[in-house]
């Protein structure tokens, strides 16, 4: 068939054209296929660790021998309990009663009751809910990164489609002239799309597979040096991993972005006359020639007005990438610097008080004796449920069915929520309102709850679930703006929060627990030293320590792999650029070739025709330059405000800036400086 | 009947604010077996008119019939059908596909109409053209005199109802326009129309009829 005669011709003849998309098109996957291996590999990782904590039980029972299984054998619901490594494993044997909180508890209640019931046992129990125990995150924060990623990803394929939708219509255009012959001559539209249908289909897959083998090879490499962590210490597995179904899934939204990209340039190809594609009418001649001063002023304002428009149209290509690329080397230095500070404290040592566990008097004198601490900071806590805002939420009805009969039920709705208490003076300082016993601020944003000055709060106090105060009054008398102030308190819960005087601040802790310790060591050598000892007096599960520096190493370790990694992406998006840019400078300045020999022969000098474009070049490059600079600044800006991270740079990250940018000229002047000499020389 | 007839064939151009009419109202009958060199000063409509006959531009207004077939009434893939068999475009710059051989340049209407690369009749379109030698060639590799037979060979292969010629002397020197002209009229003399643009009159003397153009219009 003629047209893939002609293809493979072209291929054979003009081997450049064709590779010149392949590179363009791979280049334009590596940067969303690093993405999606990244998003999978946070995810396989957090899936990774639940499954490791949990083991896919529901159920452990620490502390204990292997002939205390028997004590919870035969439990209706529950599977035949396993030992391993001093701890029994249950799990629920049906999901749907896993998946319920209320039957959860039931059987955490029939648990307990057998513990208490054994003598002289020192067992501890921890459950996990159904999505923990499969691995599946319902943690606010992971997903929202996942989303995040999957947004960054969508925008970033639009960007490259885009980028590609401008390089594939200069690749087009090179075949106009052919086209339109071959039109001529008795081809239609629908065998001329035949041809790029194909030539596109065959570059998509060819580049597809070379940037997936780079992608896993590349990103592998680095996540297996930098960025993997199995840590028991708290820290969040990173684990490289790629999933097929999200990789597909992002090679489809590629594919038909692209397919959007060559269809709509191949549309515009279309409506142009066969007589216009055979003679290659480029010079557009709407606007009226103005001299200038110098003839290379003129010729530079020549080229600008009449034909500058590949020009315009690199700016196009280059000045969204790089935008793009700065804003990721901005947002990521600024986070290495973040979360490579030298924090105050060496080790976390803490517990949950959810099981009414506080560190006691020998706890505190055993912790301060041990050789390296030079101090430790105690915090206390009081279980979130202690203090209860209970709101009516309205009415409801409710049908069900109770020994055989179907009953109506009428009754009010009711939210709970748990209070937190903080000092007041701690936010306003010396200077701040004194609050008398019973008064509080609230904060102005508080999710789901609207009081203001003036209202009237109700709070209940409880212990162990029996209300043994329902009703504590707090009279609201202001708000206060929270926003990056929140001193570090260990409730982990989403709580109601509420201002109040120091004085009813020290009698609600008074009997609090003391339940998080951070602790300062003189040498961060005995770092473990400290940690071992720790470790061997506090060996209940529900005892956490945490070693700062692992969290400091691995920060250490994963900054240097991100600037292989922002080397990575630069060289990409680079390549990307430099291709294009070049293809389209190049197809320019050759297109001119004819009036540029008309100029010569009417007696312009060929350092004056070179300056003239060179000129352009320079403003050109200078634009490429400056515009995505002023654009990232602004956009890094907003970013900071959003995210409360203060906008600063190093120097050295301000000299990679400017080099960086420098650079991206060079993919501007040496094409012109080239293509033109080549010209003259012609 | 008629090979190519057209009737008040207009055609007009915007640029910016402005119309420009290019072709005005041209009605022209070309018969078989016919030469006619359509001529006139630079700008006067003279390619544009053969375009529009040839089917790769199409006219503001007015219709083209060939062998009494109204070409711009027919679909897209009937038009292309028209340009492979009823008629042969020989350009002023050759227009050759560089990345083909002079032999495969030829052969192109006949791949282009899914027929078999008549090899016999090539060599003789070749030998009678001057180039038999040279269809292993690559058109960078000819000079000017023989492009311009290569695609000369290329219109005539598929035997079409009329040949369109658009100055096909205007990138040769003397030796080699001369030698062009005389093929043309032979193969004019073989039976073929030819409907010829050119601005020398003394070509344009050697046809059997003038049609000169001035401002888009016919004036005579």
């Amino acid at each position: 068939m003629f047209h893939f005669y002609y293809l493979r011709r072209s291929m054979a003849k003009r081997p450049q054209r064709h590779f010149s998309l392949y590179v363009i098109l791979t280049c334009a996957f590596l940067i969303p296929l690093f993405i999606s291996f990244y998003r999978d590999s946070l995810g396989y990782g957090q899936k990774q660790f639940l499954l490791s904590d949990s083991k896919g039980q529901a159920f452990h029972i620490y502390n204990a021998s292997e002939e205390d299984t028997a004590y919870f054998k035969g439990i209706d619901g529950l599977s035949e309990p396993v030992f391993e490594d001093g701890t029994i494993y249950l799990s629920i044997l049906s999901d749907d009663e896993w998946k319920d909180d209320t039957k959860i508890f039931d059987y955490a209640e029939e648990i307990t009751h057998i513990i208490e019931s054994a003598e002289g046992k020192q067992w501890s129990v921890i459950n996990y809910d159904y999505y923990y125990a499969h691995g599946i995150s319902n943690d606010p924060l992971d997903i929202s990164i996942q989303w995040i990623l999957l947004i960054a990803n969508v925008i970033i394929i639009l960007i490259s489609a885009y980028v590609i939708w401008s390089a594939y219509s200069n690749h087009i255009r090179k075949f106009s002239s052919d086209m339109g012959i071959i039109l001529s001559y008795g081809a239609t539209n629908r065998g001329i799309r035949k041809i790029f249908i194909a030539e596109f289909i065959l570059i998509f897959l060819l580049s597809l597979i070379s940037a997936l083998v780079i992608s896993w090879v590349v990103v592998k490499a680095l996540f297996v040096k930098f960025f993997e962590t199995y840590s028991d210490n708290g820290l969040a597995w990173i684990i490289f991993h790629v999933d097929i179904g999200n990789t597909l899934i992002c090679i489809l939204f590629l594919l038909v972005t692209l397919l959007y990209a060559v269809f709509s340039t191949m549309g515009s190809m279309e409506k142009e006359s066969m007589w216009t594609l055979i003679s290659e009418n480029k010079i557009s001649a709407n606007r009226s020639f103005d001299a200038c001063r110098t003839p290379e002023r003129s010729l530079t304002k020549f080229w600008t007005q009449r034909c500058g428009r590949e020009m315009y149209g690199c700016l196009l290509v280059s000045v969204p990438l790089m935008v793009v690329f700065f804003i990721l080397m901005g947002y990521w230095s600024l986070n290495i610097r973040y979360e490579s500070s030298v924090p105050e404290q060496d080790i976390i040592l803490s517990t949950s008080f959810d099981e009414n566990l506080g560190f006691t008097d020998e706890d505190i004198r055993f912790v301060e004796s041990l050789n390296g601490v030079a101090e430790a900071e105690w915090h206390q806590s009081i279980p979130s449920d202690r203090y209860l805002l209970i709101l009516e939420n309205g009415e409801h009805e409710h049908e069900h069915e109770h020994d055989g009969e179907h009953e109506h039920e009428h009754g009010n709705d009711f939210s709970i929520t748990g209070v937190e208490f903080q000092r007041y003076s701690d936010i306003a300082g010396a200077s701040g309102k004194q609050l008398s016993k019973f008064e509080a601020f609230v904060p102005s944003h508080q999710d789901g709850t609207d009081f203001k000055e003036g209202s009237i709060i109700s709070i209940s106090e409880t212990v162990g679930e029996e209300i043994v105060n329902d009703s504590i009054v707090f009279n609201v008398v202001g708000t206060v703006d929270v926003e990056g102030e929140e001193e570090h308190h260990h409730d982990h819960h989403h709580a109601f929060t509420l201002f109040i005087s120091d004085e009813l601040y020290d009698t609600i802790y008074s009997d609090a627990l003391t339940t998080y310790c951070e602790i300062k060591l003189t040498d961060i050598d005995l770092c473990g030293e400290v940690m071992n000892a720790l470790k061997s007096h506090f060996t209940r599960a529900e005892y956490m320590i945490q070693e700062f520096d692992s969290q400091i190493d691995y920060n250490h370790k994963s900054a240097e792999g991100t600037y292989y990694l922002l080397g990575y992406i630069f060289l990409a998006v680079f390549i990307f650029i430099m291709i294009i840019v070049t293809a389209k400078i190049k197809d320019y300045i050759e297109d001119m070739g004819d009036v540029i020999r008309t100029l010569y022969t009417l007696g312009a000098s060929k350092k004056t025709i070179s300056k003239s474009f060179m000129s352009q070049a320079f403003v050109f490059a200078a634009a490429a330059v400056v515009l995505p600079v002023i654009i990232t600044i602004i956009l890094l800006f907003v970013l900071s405000k959003l995210t409360g991270i203060e906008l600063t740079a190093s120097g050295t990250e301000i000299i990679v800036f400017i080099g960086i940018s420098l650079l991206i000229s060079v993919a501007y002047i040496i094409p012109v400086h080239s293509t033109v000499k080549k010209v003259l020389n012609s | 009947m008629n090979t190519v007839e057209t009737k008040q064939l207009t055609k007009i151009y915007k640029q910016g604010d402005y119309d420009v009419v290019a072709v005005n109202n041209a009605s022209i009958c070309i018969e078989k077996g016919e030469m006619v060199a359509i001529v006139g000063q630079s700008g006067s409509g003279k390619t544009t008119l053969l375009n529009l006959i040839g089917g790769i531009e199409k006219p503001s207004s007015g219709n083209v019939l060939v062998d009494g077939v109204d070409i711009y009434s027919m679909s897209d893939d009937e038009m292309a059908k028209i340009r492979r068999n009823k008629v042969g475009h020989i350009f002023q710059d050759y227009k050759l596909i560089p990345i083909f051989t002079a032999e495969e340049n030829i052969a192109m209407p006949l791949l282009l109409d899914s027929r078999p690369i008549d090899k016999k009749r090539i060599k003789e379109l070749a030998a009678f053209l001057g180039i038999e030698d040279k269809l292993g060639s690559y058109p960078s590799q000819l000079s000017g005199g023989q492009n311009q037979r290569v695609a000369i060979a290329r219109a005539l292969i598929n035997k079409p109802s009329i040949i369109l010629a658009d100055e096909p002397t205007g990138n040769l020197d003397q030796e080699n326009a001369d030698e062009i002209m005389r093929l043309l009229l032979e193969i004019n003399r073989m039976g073929n129309t030819v409907l010829l643009v050119t601005h020398e009159e003394r070509y344009a003397a050697m046809c059997g009829r003038k049609i000169v153009m001035h401002d888009g219009s016919i004036s005579n």
